[in-house]
């Protein structure tokens, strides 16, 4: 068998699989010696994931093939996956053109799921260097920016000395959403220097509010006018990356 | 935030008016530091001021001036939007090129606005300001025709930037081949800019 992982518990794949859902439909998993990937930009090429699970978050992997690619429709599999009880353990396993997933729990339940062909360009990472870099608790930003979305449909990221500022303004009103080291609603915060970058509130909703189930803690990155990245880290040291363009003003 | 960095800019221009860091001050008429949209996402930066700019103390008053302009026009961009500026800021006299010591001299008041402005996009017009940008970014130049109309990423005095060398609109003044592909750099810079809502600019 060229390829097969087990991870402790099936849910925790659910919400990964629904946090790349919100940038892309289907993708392919690239599997080699170190671990799995998986990075990919959404059709407007205005939002990247970058996925690595390195082999020691699966409590089981083997690989007897040098790289293996599993093209999946995240669709199909998050139906397989919303079957997952608490506690399931999940294993894949690809052959034969397939991808075999089996939820073990009281009782052992196999689905099969033809592998897809999924096109895609080798992608780079963006090229950026970050001048605004805050750490804090995920569900803390999904509230800002679900407070934002009410607002308007950008959000505008502002890095001061002391503070982060999240603005959204349009003619329905005014949000200013404000974290900081001392209020202790920031755990980490560095400044190189101020900076302010506009986003799009469609997609860090979406990306949040699925990703944050992901990791408690969300680590963002910015400048002026450049991409956004945010970044969750899974327990074991995997790590969920999403870039995003900013919205020029 | 841009009336901050008009204040910046302005202070770096009152600077540059008494300025005697090299021989070029005793023959100039008038310095011409630069101007436009303090918050632009494009800057120009040509070589020196001609007789015309050195004269009105602007940059790109002349006939190469209105060449850029019809070719700022042709990339969806108007003078007030972006800035414009020259790697010297005196005359050289008889328009001769530069010297060494007279780019090194100026080149921190060209940083200092780069770093005011902030621009995303760099575009160099011509050979000097070219090799300034890939020198001071740690790349090698070996000339204008090699590198213009491929735009790439820089750090320069510690800022990133995407830049896109071209012709000096000078040189495309009487020349049909040099002002068509001059024209395709700016067709070019029109494309970099309306990508601006997606990362691939990003990926240069």
């Amino acid at each position: 068998m060229p390829l097969k992982f087990e991870f402790p518990d099936a849910r925790d794949w659910r919400y990964l699989i629904e946090s790349l859902q919100t940038v892309i439909e289907e993708a392919n998993f690239i599997a080699d010696a170190e671990g799995l990937r998986l990075r990919a930009l959404d059709p407007s090429r205005i939002a990247m994931v970058d996925l690595y699970m390195p082999r020691e978050v699966f409590e089981l992997y083997e690989i007897d093939e040098e790289r293996v690619r599993i093209g999946v429709n995240f669709d199909d599999l998050n139906k397989i996956l919303k079957r997952a009880k608490a506690k399931d353990k999940i294993l894949f396993q690809v052959e034969g053109g397939r991808l075999r997933v089996t939820l073990a729990g009281k009782a052992e339940r196999t689905f099969s799921l033809p592998l897809i062909d999924v096109v895609g360009e080798e992608l780079p990472l963006p090229k950026v260097t970050f001048d605004v870099t805050a750490k804090m608790v995920s569900d803390t930003l999904r509230d800002a920016l679900k407070d934002a979305e009410m607002i308007s449909d950008t959000a505008r990221f502002v890095g001061e000395e002391k503070e982060l500022k999240i603005v959204a303004k349009s003619d329905k009103g005014e949000l200013e959403a404000r974290f900081s080291l001392e209020s202790g609603s920031l755990l980490e915060y560095e400044v190189k220097q101020p900076s302010t970058s506009s986003y799009s509130l469609e997609y860090l909703e979406d990306i949040v509010s699925k990703a944050y189930r992901i990791s408690d803690l969300v680590t963002l990155e910015f400048s002026t006018n450049k991409p956004l990245s945010l970044t969750f880290d899974i327990a074991g040291g995997g790590v969920l990356r999403y870039f995003l363009a900013p919205r020029m003003e | 935030m841009c009336e901050e960095r008009r204040g910046v800019l302005e202070a770096i221009a009152s600077e540059i008016a008494r300025c005697t860091r090299c021989p070029l001050h005793a023959s100039r008429t008038r310095t011409v530091p630069g101007e436009g949209n303090p918050c632009a996402r494009v800057m120009f930066v040509g070589e020196a001021p001609g007789f015309n700019e050195d004269l009105q103390g602007r940059p790109f008053v002349g006939a190469a001036g209105n060449l850029l302009n019809e070719m700022l026009k042709l990339a969806g961009l108007s003078r007030e939007e972006v800035f414009i500026t020259n790697v010297v800021k005196c005359r050289p006299p008889n328009n001769r090129d530069p010297a060494e010591e007279e780019v090194e001299a100026c080149k921190p008041y060209l940083f200092r606005q780069l770093e005011a402005v902030g621009p995303e996009i760099v575009v160099c017009l011509g050979r000097h300001s070219a090799r300034v940008f890939f020198e001071s970014s740690g790349l090698k130049f070996e000339s204008i025709m090699k590198v213009r109309g491929e735009p790439r990423r820089l750090v320069v005095a510690g800022r990133e930037l995407l830049c896109l060398p071209t012709l000096h609109p000078a040189a495309a003044l009487y020349n049909p081949r040099l002002r068509s592909l001059l024209e395709a750099d700016f067709r070019l810079l029109a494309r970099l800019l309306s990508r601006g809502q997606g990362l691939d600019r990003w990926f240069l």
